[in-house]
C-alpha cells in the first residue's frame, strides 16, 4: 500500500470505536449493523468531526470486505449535475445485485448540501425509484439546505462539535506517534484556530510541524501564510492608492496561481476582517465583494470584474482615509 | 524600390558574435551554457531547447550566430514543412563519423513551431518527438508562444528559454548605432518614437529606421509619415480616442475604426484605463461600466440575444469617456496582458486540479474542499524538502508538476525566526 503522506488521511478513523464524541450516533449505527438493515441517512454537523468517516467506517463494518463492490461514493460539488449522479446510480451501480447477505447496497453522496433545490427535488425522485435496493447516506455542513421532502425521507443524525479535550487528545496522539515536539500552549493555539475542525486542526499540526519543534508561535505563522501572500499586499496597494499594483497582483493570483476569481475574493473577504479600517467601511467592502462575485457568475471575464471591484474599493478606502 | 539581401539593414548589421545580440542577457547564457555541454561531446539531460518570444527579439539569430560562431553545421526548417522535417530527421540520425567530407558538429534548428495544427499536428509532434529521443545532434525548437497547450509534450522534454521584448533603451541605442555606421543624422526623439512603435521587437525597429533613411535623415518629422499605416498604430490611437473623447459618439466611432473584434477592444481599454483615469471616482466608474458590459455580454452568449452586444459597445466606449471628470494623465500605452497569458493560465488551473484530484480522492473530499481546506496547508508543507520528495513520491507527480508547485510554494511566507540549534 502506498504511504500516508497526509496525516489527515492517516489518522483518519477506520472504524466506528475509533470516532471521537459521537457515541449516541455510533451505538445507533451499530444497531443498524445488527439487524443488517437502514434507513436512508442524513449526516449533519460542522466541518471535520468525522461524518464522511463514520460513512465510511459504518459501511466498511456493515458489509466487511466486500464493502467496495457494494458502495457508490459521489460527491455532489465534483459530479457535473444531478444528471451525472442519476447516470452514475443507474449505469455503473444498480443494474447489479448486492454482494453478500446484505440486500441493499448504500450510496455515499457527501456535501450534498452544494445542491441547488431542483437537483435535490431530482435526487429525491431517485431516491424513490431505487429504494428498493438502494439505501442513501448523505453528508452536509447545513441541513437546512436540505429540502424538506429529502429531510423527511431520512434519518437526520446531527453530528456534535468536538469538544477542546477531544481535539487536543487526537493531536497529542498523532504528535506523540509522529515525534514530534510540541507544548501545551501550541495544542491550545492548534484548538483556538481550528474551531474544533480536526481537519484542520490536524493539517496545522502537520505543516507547522516541518518548521522544526512546534511552539505556538510557529503556529500562528503557519497559519497566517496559509493564504496568497498577495492578499494582503492587495489592500496594501489600494490604500497606497497604487491601483496597478493591486490589480497586478490579481492578475497573478489569476493567471500564474490559477486561482478562480471567486476563490480570489473569498480570500479578500477573509482579510477584509483583519484591516485596520473603521467598521462602516469593512461593512462596505464587504458588500462590494459580495455583488462581485454575484456579477462573476453573472458576467464572463473574470479579471474584468475582479479589477472593477478593486477600483471600487480603492475609492470606498480612500473616502475612509480623509 | 527593389532591395537585395545584403542590403537590408537587419542583414547588413547583423551582429557576428552572441556578446553583440543586445537584451536577454540571461537567455543567452541559458543557450550557450546548453550548447557547452553538447560540445563537450556529451548530451545534456534535455537533449532540446525551445526558445520562445515575441516577434523580432532576436530568437533565430541566437542560434544562427552561435552556430557560425562556434563552426556548427546548421540545419534549418520550418516545422510546417513535413517533407523537410522527415529529410532533417535523417540528418540528425547520421552519426558524425559518417560525414565523410566535413567532420563537423551539427545543430537541428526547427523554427515557427506555432504553426503546428490542424489535422497532422499529431503525426508532426510524433515526428518532433522522434528527433528529440534520437538526434545525436543539439536540437533547437524556435516558437512565438511557447505555452500553446499543443506542445505540451515538446515542451516536457526541452529545456525553455524565454526571451523577451527588448526595452526602448536598447533599441534606440542600436539604432542610434546603425545611424552612426551609415552616416545618418538622427533625433534621438525620432529614435524613441521608432522604439516605442516596435514594442520591443527589434527587427520592425530596424526596417523602420531603414525605410525612414530615404529621407536623408532621421527626424521626428520623417518618422511619423512612414508610421501613418500601421496597423499597431491604429490600436493605439483607437484606444487614445476612447480615453480622450468629450463625446458620446466621437467614444462610439471608435467601434468601426479599432482593427480588431470587440473583445479584443475590451481587453486594450481594460488594460489602459488605469493609466489614464487616476482620479479613483472616475476609475471605479469606469470599471463598472466595463462590468456591466461583460455582464451584458455574457447575457447575449447565453441568451442568444444578440442585441445586448449593443449595450456592450457603448459600454465599454462611451460609459468609459464619459466617466471622467477631469484630464487623463498622460501615460504609456500597453499591450493588454490577458492576451499573453491566458494559455498559460489554462495549463496552470489543469495542474493544479490535477493534483487536487489526487489528494480529494484518497482524502474523500470535493475538489473544492480540497482546494479551500488542504491545498494552502500542503504549500507550507511543501517548504520542507524531504516532505516535497515524499509528495512526488506519493502523488506520482513529476517534474513539471513539483516545479509549479514548488513556485506557488515560494509565494507563501512563514516568517520563522531561526532558533538556535
Amino acid at each position: 500500500m502506498s504511504e500516508e503522506l497526509l496525516w489527515i488521511e492517516k489518522y483518519r478513523p477506520k472504524t466506528l470505536d475509533e470516532i471521537v464524541n459521537q457515541e449516541d450516533i455510533i451505538r445507533s449505527l451499530k444497531r443498524l449493523i445488527e439487524e443488517k438493515n437502514m434507513p436512508h441517512l442524513l449526516f449533519t454537523g460542522p466541518p471535520g468531526v468525522g461524518k464522511t468517516a463514520t460513512a465510511l467506517a459504518f459501511v466498511r463494518e456493515l458489509y466487511g470486505e466486500e464493502w467496495r463492490n457494494n458502495v457508490l461514493e459521489l460527491n455532489a460539488s465534483d459530479e457535473r449535475g444531478i444528471d451525472t449522479i442519476r447516470e452514475k446510480i443507474r449505469e455503473r451501480f444498480a443494474k447489479t445485485l448486492p454482494l453478500g447477505d446484505i440486500p441493499f447496497k448504500i450510496v455515499i453522496l457527501d456535501e450534498s448540501d452544494a445542491m441547488t433545490s431542483e437537483a435535490q427535488t431530482a435526487l429525491r425522485r431517485i431516491m424513490e425509484i431505487y429504494a428498493r435496493n438502494i439505501r442513501f447516506i448523505l453528508t452536509c455542513n447545513y441541513s437546512n439546505r436540505i429540502i424538506e421532502p429529502i429531510q423527511s425521507r431520512t434519518v437526520v443524525l446531527r453530528f456534535l462539535p468536538l469538544e477542546k479535550e477531544h481535539v487536543i487528545k487526537r493531536l497529542n496522539y498523532i504528535a506523540n506517534n509522529e515525534k514530534v515536539k510540541i507544548d501545551e500552549q501550541a495544542l491550545e493555539t492548534i484548538f483556538d484556530l481550528s474551531n474544533g475542525d480536526l481537519r484542520r486542526a490536524i493539517n496545522l499540526l502537520q505543516s507547522a510541524s516541518l518548521f522544526g519543534e512546534v511552539t505556538s508561535e510557529v503556529v500562528y505563522k503557519v497559519a497566517g501564510a496559509v493564504k496568497p501572500r498577495e492578499v494582503k499586499a492587495i489592500f496594501d496597494s489600494l490604500i497606497k492608492g497604487n491601483f496597478e499594483s493591486a490589480r497586478d497582483a490579481v492578475l497573478k493570483m489569476l493567471f500564474n496561481d490559477g486561482i478562480s476569481g471567486t476563490e480570489i475574493i473569498y480570500y479578500l473577504y477573509r482579510e477584509v476582517y483583519r484591516l485596520n479600517v473603521p467598521d462602516e467601511c469593512k461593512l462596505n467592502l464587504i458588500e462590494v465583494l459580495g455583488e462581485y462575485e454575484y456579477r462573476i457568475l453573472e458576467g464572463s471575464s473574470e479579471e474584468i470584474q475582479l479589477n472593477s471591484m478593486l477600483a471600487k474599493m480603492q475609492l470606498i478606502l480612500k473616502n475612509y482615509s480623509k | 524600390m527593389s532591395i537585395k539581401k545584403e542590403e537590408i539593414w537587419t542583414f547588413k548589421h547583423r551582429p557576428r558574435r552572441v556578446e553583440e545580440i543586445v537584451g536577454n542577457d540571461e537567455a543567452k547564457k541559458e543557450f550557450l551554457d546548453w550548447l557547452g555541454i553538447w560540445m563537450k561531446g556529451k548530451p545534456p539531460i534535455k537533449k532540446a531547447v525551445l526558445i520562445y518570444g515575441p516577434p523580432g527579439v532576436g530568437k533565430t539569430l541566437l542560434v544562427e550566430v552561435a552556430a557560425s560562431q562556434f563552426d556548427l553545421e546548421l540545419h534549418e526548417v520550418n516545422a510546417g514543412d513535413i517533407y523537410s522535417l522527415e529529410f532533417i530527421k535523417k540528418a540528425a540520425l547520421e552519426s558524425s563519423k559518417e560525414l565523410s567530407l566535413v567532420n563537423k558538429m551539427k545543430i537541428i534548428v526547427v523554427d515557427e513551431l506555432d504553426s503546428i495544427e490542424g489535422p497532422k499536428a499529431n503525426y508532426v509532434l510524433n515526428i518532433l518527438m522522434e528527433l528529440i529521443n534520437e538526434s545525436k545532434f543539439p536540437v533547437v525548437f524556435i516558437a512565438n508562444d511557447g505555452w500553446k497547450p499543443i506542445l505540451y509534450p515538446i515542451r516536457n522534454a526541452c529545456l525553455m528559454i524565454e526571451m523577451k521584448r527588448l526595452s526602448n533603451k536598447l533599441i534606440v541605442g542600436y539604432l542610434a548605432n546603425i545611424c552612426k555606421k551609415e552616416g545618418l543624422k538622427y533625433e534621438e526623439e525620432a529614435l524613441k518614437v521608432i522604439a516605442e512603435r516596435s514594442e520591443g521587437d527589434m527587427r520592425s525597429a530596424i526596417l523602420d529606421l531603414q525605410f525612414c533613411s530615404i529621407f536623408g535623415k532621421i527626424g521626428v518629422k520623417e518618422v511619423n509619415i512612414v508610421s501613418a499605416k500601421d496597423r499597431q498604430t491604429d490600436v493605439f490611437s483607437a484606444i487614445r480616442n476612447v480615453i480622450y473623447a468629450q463625446s458620446f459618439f466621437s467614444a462610439k466611432s471608435v467601434i468601426d475604426e479599432f482593427p480588431y473584434d470587440q473583445d479584443t477592444l475590451l481587453l486594450w481599454i481594460e488594460e489602459n484605463v488605469f493609466r489614464f483615469y487616476t482620479n479613483p471616482r472616475d476609475l471605479a466608474l469606469a470599471y463598472d461600466r466595463l462590468s456591466k458590459a461583460d455582464i451584458y455580454r455574457a447575457r447575449a452568449n447565453k441568451e442568444r440575444y444578440w442585441r445586448f452586444i449593443l449595450y456592450f459597445s457603448d459600454l465599454i466606449t462611451a460609459g468609459v469617456a464619459l466617466s471622467k471628470s477631469q484630464r487623463p494623465t498622460y501615460a504609456k500605452m500597453q499591450f493588454p496582458q490577458t492576451l499573453r497569458v491566458l494559455s498559460r493560465q489554462r495549463q496552470s488551473r489543469e495542474m493544479r486540479n490535477y493534483v487536487l484530484e489526487k489528494i480529494s480522492k484518497s482524502n474523500h473530499l470535493s475538489l473544492r474542499k480540497a482546494l479551500d481546506e488542504i491545498f494552502w496547508f500542503l504549500l507550507v508543507m511543501l517548504k520542507n524538502e524531504e516532505f516535497k520528495k515524499r509528495f512526488a513520491k506519493r502523488y506520482e507527480l513529476d517534474e513539471d508538476f513539483m516545479n509549479y508547485l514548488t513556485n506557488l510554494a515560494s509565494n507563501i511566507d512563514v516568517k520563522i525566526q531561526s532558533r538556535s540549534k
